[in-house]
């Protein structure tokens, strides 16, 4: 029996790992990371609709609509701000 | 041996076992890989419910809900019986069984309905309706706990086995003082 589970289990964390890998941010010290409601401030001035900020992989991921009216999930660097693209994927809608 | 469960009852209950346990993984796992099985998964377990509603009125003589569902006094008899050791053997469902199916019947479709309305531009995103999501995925993951809990002891009690039975849908025959 473990000779199965062992390697099923070591497979399935790889497999993890690697989903995981999609989206990170590189880590920042807590006190430089920008409060999230100022993230949410400066989303929708730029027309977005916010529903969720939570930090997620060392981003910040944001759930809504942006200023074209699509549903939206989308992540950010908690510093900069600036929008952070999982690997291989284009814009979630 | 006795013809219990008909061919749809089988269906229907292997079905919604394979798409809860792909909600399960696909839902604890990260990120957002696997959103497209999760989703299906979900539609399916939803439809499942469905089908199943619809059996439990239309259905053989055993996927019925006037057969197997009792009320408060004969589940508690039922229950009292079972602590004393001599719970009478059923061949459809028993009391506490059949309210583990509605149990299951009814979280498995506010599961699929919240995860729906997660995804509609109504309620996409809301952080609340995301909670509320996770805590019946618990509240599941207990039921389902309890469901095989109760399967073991049964099968145990009255020397059958409940899992292959829901494969063959075949039971051994009543004996005196099974209920049927």
């Amino acid at each position: 029996m473990q000779r199965v589970i062992a390697p099923l289990v070591l497979t399935l964390a790889a497999t993890g790992a690697f989903a995981h890998g999609n989206v990170s941010c590189p880590t920042v010290p807590k006190a430089e990371m920008r409060p999230q409601m100022e993230l949410q401030k400066k989303l929708e001035a730029e027309g977005w609709k916010v529903r969720q900020v939570k930090p997620y992989n060392g981003c910040y991921e944001v759930y809504g609509f942006d200023a074209e009216g699509r549903k939206t999930e989308a992540f950010f660097h908690p510093k900069t701000f600036e929008r952070v693209h999982a690997e291989g994927q284009a814009d979630r809608k | 041996m006795r013809r219990v469960w008909d061919p749809l009852v089988r269906l229907l209950h292997w079905t919604q076992a394979g798409a809860v346990a792909a909600c399960w993984v696909s839902g604890h796992w990260p990120p957002d890989d696997f959103d497209a099985v999760h989703q299906t998964a979900g539609y399916v377990a939803g439809a499942v419910v469905a089908l199943r509603l619809v059996w439990g009125f239309a259905g053989s003589r055993h996927a019925r809900f006037a057969q197997f569902v009792r009320g408060p006094r004969a589940v508690l008899a039922y229950a009292r019986a079972l602590r004393a050791g001599h719970e009478p053997r059923h061949i459809g469902h028993n009391p506490l069984g059949a309210w583990m199916v509605l149990a299951l019947l009814g979280s498995t479709a506010t599961l699929a309905l919240s995860g729906w309305l997660y995804t509609s531009e109504w309620l996409w995103g809301y952080a609340w309706l995301s909670a509320l999501h996770a805590a019946l995925a618990w509240l599941i993951a207990a039921l389902v706990a309890g469901h095989l809990g109760g399967v073991a002891l049964t099968s145990w009690r009255h020397r059958e086995n409940l899992v292959a039975t829901m494969f063959s849908g075949r039971k051994r025959a009543p004996d005196t003082g099974d209920i049927d």
